[in-house]
């Protein structure tokens, strides 16, 4: 072989330029700021304080000029921080630790098994428990339980990091205020709401909850969601016309701790009424 | 009936038009999830080259809704131009593709054998297509169109302006409309789509965009994507309406799910007649591959053929636009970038062939296998086949429908690339106000303060 083609400067100008080059720094703000969002981009704007005003009327990405046709990098660097907030979010899995530390017994996976792309495409294999899951419901909760609450990353891990636990903890210690028997909380991995099915019949449950991550937005990526319902079965089959959502938990959404007497609240609702959903609202207007 | 081939010396064998139709569709996640895909990446194969060799005659008498039980079925046949699919009736799928291609067919041919297709028959062709095959062939088929503005011209690309708000707050709205005039935007329709469906929020949004078209003397269209009884309701009051929204379903049980009847789009039509401010084009509709999935009637029929069935519906009302959204109802009807590309260029080559004027709503909800990028990739693919128009949202991200989609600066980017120009109308407005020069975004352009000035 060839000798490798050796260069034709000295090595001293070369060690000299990186020198010169140790000391450069770039310490740069956070592009995600509100400030640096809303502050008017476009390039000698009819109205400066005007453009201003438009871009605080609207949640929409306005007054950020161009280069040529394109975006500016800066409204670029944001949509990109964003999305990316929603993928991480999208693909957090817990630890084993953190499912321990809030107090859930993992049950391991849905018939996804883990797997995102079956998960995304099938999502009627995240309503069902793995066999393994299945005998470890039966081995490891509380049989008949008055409540049963299941906990699942769903779409978005961090919701379940952030703000599970609180909302957990508080729902469980408003319940047991209440004298409201509590079964033995899980945790599935990739879950959808129609586990409240499949872990309330296999558990006889008379009331199924579950918290469950919810799809990202670019706004707000870590929203968890709260479902509930009586007796909820696939036979006969209970839908979302029979099941309360309370949505968006999460820092910058419904506060946590709200949510969970939120939650406390409809449960009693469900246990006094024997019903939940549409016929619980009906009901509730009837009384 | 008898369906049957072999592959690598395994036969495989269809027991009907409608599983040979779903089998030889390209791979979606709708599909998967409605179990009528093909279960191996063969069988698939298998299945398009039956496809190739059935006439026109037996997709036309083997619809995937039969006559008897549903109204689109029923709208569709009837309303076949007789003349037109007497000369197709004989031809194989694969030799309508063919015929496409070929040089020789001019695109006057092509427009005369329009109205004697079925949604059956369009899709048909699409699923033995190529991505390539699907932008040459629909770029044969121009369709124009005029509402204020002439849109689908060959050398004109179109965009929907999107101005929404999730509480329809009206300076809001105002502002992301000053943005999109900015950027020459809207010269389709300006449509918003109302989180309130209410005759009286309705109302205040049409006088809004009225008085924003009055003042600056734009060619806009203006639209409420509300549902199609709120704006019958809206034009019996007198709003101004430039053209009429419905969302359509390929089966009369997805309509439903809408609340929507064939009955009741006779009727918006009649009344748009006489209410719509333009024309003679004055209908919009939107699609969606996997809106029949999602309503629990698709009768085990495939994505592709219930979206190109919306197309034979649509065709009915001499549409001005008629867009698919496609990606935006999720992974579990189309996965990633390249279903959603390939649905995308598939809806837009059925809806030409069938004589409408396709437009796209190129998206994608953060949890589907896709990004920006995706979207822009996209769009160029659909461009160079010909595509009428996309939605036109700030940056792309509307707020409101939690989505993200084409945005103010992709038209224009889509203008210089492929040399190509707003509608005329359109053009002349920017001109006239010094927005645009010689087919160029000016030094004014972008600014939505300027429009702060009347």
């Amino acid at each position: 072989m060839a000798e490798a083609y050796q260069g034709k400067q000295k090595i001293a100008d070369i060690e000299a330029r990186r020198k010169a080059s140790a000391g450069f720094t770039l310490e740069l703000p956070d592009v995600t700021t509100p400030e640096m969002r809303t502050e008017p981009l476009v390039k000698n704007p009819a109205e400066k304080e005007g453009l201003k005003a438009l871009i605080a009327s609207t949640p929409f990405r306005i007054g950020v000029g161009r280069d040529g046709p394109r975006p500016k990098l800066r409204t670029v660097f944001q949509m990109r921080a964003d999305h990316a907030a929603t993928q991480d979010s999208l693909n957090h899995i817990l630890t084993p630790e953190t499912i321990k530390k809030m107090g859930l017994i993992d049950l391991g996976e849905t018939e996804t098994q883990g797997v995102l792309e079956t998960y995304l495409r099938r999502p009627d294999l995240g309503r069902k428990l793995s066999a393994e899951a299945k005998a470890a419901v039966k081995e490891k909760c509380k049989k008949n339980p008055t409540v049963q609450i299941i906990v699942s990353n769903g779409l978005s891990g961090f919701a379940i990091e952030r703000y599970a636990g609180d909302v957990l903890k508080a729902m469980t210690d408003g319940l047991k205020a209440a004298n409201i028997d509590v079964g033995t909380p899980i945790y599935v991995n990739r879950g959808r709401v129609g586990l409240l099915n499949e872990v309330g019949e296999l558990l006889n449950a008379e009331v199924s909850v579950i918290l469950i991550g919810e799809r990202p937005g670019l706004i707000i990526s870590d929203a968890l969601s709260f479902y509930g319902g009586y007796k909820q079965r696939w036979e006969p089959l209970t839908t979302d016309a029979n099941r309360d959502n309370i949505c968006m938990i999460s820092k910058q959404g419904k506060d946590p701790l709200e949510a969970a007497a939120e939650a406390v609240g409809l449960i009693k609702d469900y246990l006094k009424y024997k019903t939940s959903g549409v016929a619980l609202a009906e009901a509730k207007r009837a009384a | 009936m008898l369906f049957r081939t072999k592959l690598f010396g395994k036969t495989y064998e269809f027991k009907d038009v409608k599983e040979v139709l779903a089998k030889a569709n390209e791979r979606k996640s709708g599909d998967e999830g409605a179990g009528v895909a093909a279960k191996s990446a063969e069988e698939r194969v298998a299945a398009k080259v039956v496809l190739a060799e059935m006439p026109m005659w037996v997709l036309r008498a083997n619809p995937v809704v039969p006559y008897e039980d549903d109204e689109v079925t029923r709208v569709i046949d009837d309303d076949l131009d007789a003349a037109a699919y007497a000369k197709v009736k004989d031809w194989t799928v694969g030799e309508l593709r063919a015929w496409i291609l070929d040089e020789k067919t001019t695109t006057e041919q092509i427009q005369a054998i329009s109205p004697g297709l079925t949604g059956e028959m369009s899709a048909a062709v699409a699923k033995l297509c190529t991505n390539l095959d699907l932008i040459l062939g629909a770029k044969k088929i121009p369709c124009v169109v005029k509402n204020t503005c002439t849109c689908g011209l060959p050398g004109r690309l179109s965009a929907r302006l999107q101005p929404n708000h999730p509480t329809d707050n009206v300076d809001a709205i105002r502002a992301e409309i000053y943005e999109g005039m900015a950027y020459v935007q809207g010269d389709q329709v300006w449509g918003i789509n109302p989180s309130i469906d209410t005759v009286e929020n309705l109302m205040k949004l049409y006088d809004m965009m009225w008085d924003i078209k009055q003042k600056w003397n734009v060619p806009a269209g203006i639209c409420n994507l509300g549902h199609v009884s709120t704006q019958m309701e809206c034009m019996k009051k007198g709003a101004p309406v430039g053209q009429v929204f419905q969302s359509i379903c390929g089966t009369e049980g997805g309509l439903k799910s809408f609340g929507v009847t064939v009955a009741m789009l006779d009727e918006a039509y009649e009344l748009g007649k006489k209410h719509c401010y333009a024309g003679p084009n004055f209908m919009y509709f939107e699609t969606g591959e996997g809106t029949e999935l999602s309503a629990y009637s698709h009768n085990g029929a495939d994505q592709l053929t219930l979206e190109a069935r919306k197309h034979g519906l649509a065709r009915r009302y001499k549409p001005m636009g008629v867009n698919s959204v496609v990606g935006f109802i999720g992974p579990e009807y189309l996965y990633d970038g390249m279903e959603i590309i390939r649905a995308g260029l598939e809806d837009h080559f059925c809806g030409k062939l069938m004589g409408i004027p396709l437009g796209l709503d190129n998206c994608y909800t953060n949890h589907v296998r896709a990004d920006q990028n995706t979207i822009e990739l996209m769009m160029a693919a659909d461009v160079a086949a010909g595509c009428n128009y996309h939605m036109s949202v700030p940056l792309g991200d509307d707020v409101m429908l939690s989505y993200q989609c084409a945005s103010y600066h992709d038209t224009p980017s889509c203008w210089y690339t492929f040399g190509l120009r707003p509608a005329p109308e359109y053009e002349k407005w920017a001109e006239d106000l010094g927005l645009m020069k010689d087919g160029k975004l000016t030094d004014k352009a972008g600014d939505a303060s300027f429009f702060l000035k009347r």
